[in-house]
């Protein structure tokens, strides 16, 4: 079954490319969802106070999952950008996705409720704000470890 | 005729009585520091002498040189009672809320525009930055290169190395499902529907006034009507 490409029909191109496009199109959808239900955007707009910018919120994202994802699957060849440039744009991308990330943890915690139910559970009325730092900075410590100790 | 009389007097009552509507918002938020009822509820009476005097009924008033920020909670209750108060011989009648919060301001601490456009641009590098890295690494997780060899050699055989058609149409699928699910494109303007994530904001914003209220009633902090702020003191 060894056939070179260009003998092979070009239905098979057609239905291949489909099937890559319906998967791209699941992908977005599951993304999309997922964000929006988990609020992130939700709670930095209100936080912020800025809900009338919602839809650039989205079209920034949008935005980000494209061109992420060109570049994580064609890895484009940047090593043009002079070594300075380059490493200030490493960092900044690393502290928001950092933050984003903290906030994605954080509401999924949220979501499946951990802390009500636990605090319930032991009849714990009181100290949520320490635990909630706690958590953020075991969650800082625990990155520093994998990231620096192993 | 003495029952016709009766009648006669019974409709003089009723008309006597004027019915005020009320609609009463979850939720507002006031720049000034008197808080009339008109800034948060609706006010429908046919007399619209009434209608104005009760929208002017004031029903608190923060105190504007030591807070500049600061929330209250009224039970509808007070509404009513300030209200009869004012015309004995009304009936309320209300179809809104029962318990409501407001959310006051001083004029001078709204933010200027450069400190929003500042956090605006903040959330929008979040955004992009994080949602693009977290699909390069869904893209890893899921190993989307292999499973694109996969299917490359299903169909047409061996893959190459490069990327081929198939990301591209993969990439292309990942644009148009996002902008379909957000409802529109960079450049265009929201149609007619809210996007996916303004609805969770309400959602939100209703969730945060619902737990304000309860946490309020239960601590006996809701303004209303005097003698009763206390009952619902059983935490």
């Amino acid at each position: 079954m060894c056939l070179g490409i260009m003998t092979v029909p070009i239905i098979n191109k057609v239905i291949l490319g489909w099937v890559a496009f319906g998967a791209g199109f699941a992908v977005a959808g599951g993304f999309i969802a997922f964000i929006s239900l988990i609020g992130i955007v939700t709670r930095l707009a209100g936080l912020t106070k800025t809900a009338d910018a919602i839809p650039t919120y989205e079209n920034s994202m949008a935005l980000g999952l494209i061109f992420f994802n060109l570049v994580s699957l064609y890895q484009p060849d940047l090593q043009w950008i002079s070594y300075t440039a380059a490493l200030s744009i490493i960092n900044i991308v690393g502290l928001f996705t950092g933050i984003f990330a903290g906030c994605l943890a954080g509401a999924l915690a949220e979501v499946v409720n951990i802390i009500p139910i636990f605090s319930r559970r032991i009849k714990l009325r009181k100290g949520f704000p320490y635990m909630v730092k706690a958590a953020a900075v075991g969650k800082c410590i625990g990155c520093l470890i994998q990231f620096y100790v192993f | 005729m003495p029952i016709l009389r009766k009648t006669e007097i019974f409709e003089e009552f009723v008309m006597e009585k004027k019915i005020i509507y009320l609609k009463a918002e979850q939720s507002s938020y006031v720049n000034h520091e008197k808080i009339h009822i008109g800034d948060i509820a609706s006010v429908f009476c046919e007399d619209k002498e009434i209608e104005k005097k009760i929208k002017n009924i004031v029903l608190y008033e923060f105190d504007e040189k030591n807070e500049k920020e600061g929330r209250v909670f009224l039970s509808i209750l007070l509404l009513i009672e300030k209200i009869s108060e004012q015309i004995p011989y009304g009936e309320v009648r209300n179809t809104g809320e029962t318990d409501m919060v407001i959310y006051y301001k001083a004029e001078e601490l709204k933010s200027k525009k450069w400190v929003q456009v500042i956090k605006i641009l903040f959330i929008c590098a979040t955004c992009f930055f994080g949602a693009g890295i977290t699909v390069m690494g869904y893209n890893n997780d899921v190993d989307m290169v292999k499973v694109f060899g996969q299917l490359y050699k299903v169909f047409l055989g061996t893959k190459p190395d490069d990327p081929t058609f198939v990301e591209l149409f993969y990439s292309v699928g990942l644009a148009l499902g996002i902008f379909l699910f957000f409802n529109h494109v960079p450049g265009k303007k929201v149609t007619n529907e809210p996007t996916p994530i303004q609805v969770q904001m309400r959602l939100y914003e209703q969730d945060v006034n619902r737990t304000f209220l309860l946490g309020a009633s239960r601590k006996g902090e809701e303004l209303d009507v005097s003698g009763n702020n206390d009952s619902a003191n059983n935490k």
